[in-house]
């Protein structure tokens, strides 16, 4: 679905490469979370899928065709919900409909059922202020989901929650994605959260990044929380771990 | 309400001390009383509102109107175009710096007593706020937000409308408020320096005829009259940017 072909990148202001020669593949339907310290580099990689940054040597593919003629492909979430104050929560997850002209009743009508679908049914008219943290990222996952982009690039969504918000915010997001069967590639610092979500992990562990280290989960979905006690999950948490914080010393 | 009672107090202490000190100089051609004021707006309750006050609206309303058009209209050219802005925000800025009381009576050369002399004095004094508030709204807009709706396929004419529009109708409600006041001064600036009709050139008149309360009488009126529009500003901003609350 994704392909990243010898894709060499690096800001104007910067010495050094952030990205060189970096080669890799998404399958379509997969969840990949990549991990890596902070800065090394793994927004600029959302940005250039998303068409934000231009590589200056080679090529990102999806569905074979090269992103630089496409649209509307991929569709972002960032830390921040980003909703905007002055919509109703309503507006703000129609506003990728509204961008790609759809009618105003299938405007309407979808983002009913995504509302009742989210649980946020009775906050339809409300603003953003009026919400709690989780139903703020609940609202903006919403509103990617109805962007109708098959592939979702979510960078650290739950990362400024607190504990137990995101613990069920990650399972909320499983079941939705199990629903919807969106290929999902997530950004976090947090390895346990990779660990639970994730069938791939991709590891940046050098600088520029040539290539990912990849780790594959073996958890069966859907999976539970205890899963995570499994011997073989708590070894491989403890080598991510371990590689993680070697990478920051270096 | 609890909290402008110390406004009420300082304005109600002030109007007493004037009063006192009016009847104490007991010289009502330099300084009226509060009283004396008060009784001069209602002998001349006919003129000053159904002759004086509809034709200095009328100034300050034109200004206005103009300086909405032309400011909003100079915002959103320099938001587009970094070279325009370049061109021209120092010019708006220096355009400041002329002193419009001293260049008005140039205007009567040019534009006699009709309205127009008038309302380019108004929009030399109000254009710039709006200009500024509204350009600097503009570029403040979330460069986050921008580029998610970029990654929607957002067009410019999106982003502008859907982003930069709603975000800077702050700005602009500031503007405005701080325009009209602004206009007022203007309108009644113009009249005193040279005009037939109008609460500006009805002060200057009593002026002439050493009538201090008749003097006053047109300029609390004006007061008056600003403080009553922007307080209807504030009611539709309220109405328009309820999202704001509580942020």
């Amino acid at each position: 679905m994704l392909e990243f072909k010898n894709v060499t990148f690096k800001y104007d202001e910067d010495e050094t490469d952030m990205l060189e020669n970096l080669s890799f593949d998404v399958n379509e339907g997969e969840f990949i979370s990549i991990i890596g310290r902070s800065g090394c580099g793994k927004s600029t990689v959302f940005r250039l899928i998303n068409g934000l940054l231009t590589p200056q040597k080679g090529e990102i593919l999806f569905d074979g065709q090269n992103i630089k003629s496409m649209r509307n492909y991929s569709a972002y979430m960032p830390q921040k919900d980003l909703l905007f104050p002055w919509r109703t929560i309503e507006k703000n997850i129609s506003l990728a409909m509204e961008i790609q002209k759809k009618s105003k009743a299938e405007i309407k009508k979808q983002a009913e059922e995504m509302l009742k679908e989210v649980g946020l049914w009775e906050y339809k008219d409300k603003y953003p202020k009026d919400l709690s943290g989780g139903m703020r990222q609940r609202a903006s996952f919403a509103r990617t989901l109805l962007s109708g982009s098959s592939l979702f690039l979510l960078d650290e969504p739950f990362s400024a929650l607190d504990s137990l918000t995101k613990i069920s915010l990650q399972e909320w997001l499983l079941t939705e994605w199990e629903k919807h069967k969106k290929t999902v590639l997530f950004i976090t610092h947090d390895v346990e959260e990779a660990i639970f979500l994730s069938e791939k992990i991709y590891v940046v562990s050098d600088f520029p990044i040539t290539h990912f280290e990849e780790f594959k989960i073996p958890l069966p979905y859907p999976r539970k929380r205890e899963d995570m006690k499994r011997s073989d999950i708590v070894e491989l948490k403890e080598m991510l771990i371990k590689n993680l914080r070697q990478e920051a010393v270096l | 309400m609890r909290k402008n009672i110390p406004a009420f107090a300082l304005i109600t202490t002030i109007l007493v001390l004037w009063q006192i000190i009016a009847i104490l100089l007991d010289a009502p051609y330099i300084l009226p009383s509060p009283t004396q004021i008060a009784a001069k707006l209602w002998e001349l309750r006919e003129t000053l509102f159904l002759v004086q006050l509809p034709a200095t609206m009328g100034v300050t309303f034109m200004g206005l109107g103009i300086s909405v058009a032309f400011g909003l209209g100079l915002a959103v050219a320099m938001d587009c175009s970094e070279k325009l802005a370049n061109a021209l925000y120092p010019v708006i800025v220096a355009s400041q710096t002329i002193p419009t009381t001293a260049i008005a009576p140039l205007f009567v050369l040019w534009f006699g007593y009709s309205i127009w002399s008038k309302v380019l004095v108004t929009v030399l004094m109000t254009f710039f706020p709006i200009t500024i508030a509204v350009f600097d709204g503009l570029k403040s807009t979330s460069r986050e937000m921008e580029e998610l709706l970029i990654t929607y396929g957002a067009s410019k004419k999106d982003i502008f409308f859907k982003l930069k529009v709603p975000q800077s109708l702050p700005h602009f409600f500031s503007a405005i408020k701080m325009a009209v006041p602004l206009s007022i001064i203007g309108a009644a600036i113009a009249e005193w320096l040279g005009a037939q009709s109008g609460l500006g050139y009805f002060s200057k008149r009593m002026m002439t005829q050493l009538d201090g309360a008749g003097v006053f009488a047109p300029i609390v009126l004006l007061s008056a009259v600003a403080m009553l529009i922007v307080a209807i500003i504030n009611i539709i901003e309220k109405k328009l940017l309820g999202w704001r609350k509580e942020i």
